[in-house]
């Protein structure tokens, strides 16, 4: 009877610190996890402020382009790549329709994960470009 | 009860103990390295708010593209003019401080100036930094 009883509870500290471990294990995990995804999105969020100013620096380069050349006009599909030190920045430049002075820029950078894309509008007037309209 | 009985009984706890330790440690070292990666996430966001701070204020399009803020080279000087470079006293970060710096763009016969704000801190005995680039296009 007692040797039968011992035999029962026999194991137990061993299963019961496997459970405990894989439970925590589990938490561990789930938390890491969320760390991770928290810190990536961080990531992203750095990453994407210093694409949004390259994308802004690509609108210069556009007003550039406008001011100076009699077709600034890009190719469909097209952009003009600006390698900016070691980033590449992709500007499309559409001329809008119904004023042949007036152009649709889009300005779009990719940083790490983080792309981000500056829009503007940009008229070209006596040997000038001005920007009409800007949004990120 | 039998001797087999009893020491299996003993070698399983010593057992357990030993993985329960391991595993205690290894969970440390988990969260330690979870507080580390937020930690310096929360200081790199505040660093370049600092330094958004600063590139704004230099990329204003009103502006004068002559004036004395974007002439060539490191500026560093805790100046009064804008944009001031001096950092709140209560800044959560150790040792910060910020400084830009202007560079001659030439490239393509399109002309500028390369702006590179930088904001730097301590942190455990390492210096961190956080740059911001942004460029402005020569008007003339």
């Amino acid at each position: 009877m007692r040797n039968t009883k011992l035999k029962e509870t026999r194991g137990a500290a061993l299963v019961t610190v496997v459970v405990v471990i894989i439970a925590v294990a589990m938490l561990v995990a789930a938390g890491l996890n969320f760390v991770t995804g928290a810190s990536s999105l961080s990531k992203e969020s750095l990453d994407g402020v210093r694409a949004m100013y390259l994308a802004e620096a690509g609108l210069q380069r556009a007003l550039h382009e406008i001011g100076t050349k009699d077709d600034p006009a890009t190719e469909e599909e097209e952009p003009l790549e600006w390698e900016f030190l070691k980033d590449k920045i992709r500007i499309t430049i559409v001329a809008s329709s119904g004023d042949p002075n007036l152009y649709d820029v889009t300005s779009t950078v990719l940083v790490g994960r983080a792309e981000r894309m500056s829009t503007a509008t940009i008229r070209k007037q006596g040997g000038k470009a001005v920007m009409t309209g800007w949004s990120l | 009860m039998s001797w087999d009985e009893r020491g299996l009984s003993l070698l399983e706890i010593l057992v357990a103990s030993v993985i329960l330790g391991v595993a205690l440690l290894g969970f440390t070292s988990s969260l330690q390295f979870i507080e580390k990666t937020h930690t310096v996430r929360e200081r790199q966001l505040e660093a370049q708010g600092y330094a958004r701070e600063t590139l704004e204020s230099l990329l204003l399009s009103t502006r004068d593209y002559n004036a004395t803020e974007l002439t060539d080279g490191n500026h560093t000087s805790k100046n009064t003019e804008d944009p001031d470079l001096t950092l709140p006293s209560n800044i959560g970060l150790q040792g910060a401080s910020r400084f830009y710096t202007v560079t001659a763009y030439d490239k393509d016969g399109v002309t500028g100036k390369r702006i590179d704000v930088t904001f730097s801190w301590n942190e455990g005995g390492e210096t961190r930094q956080e740059q911001l680039r942004g460029f402005l296009l020569n008007p003339t």
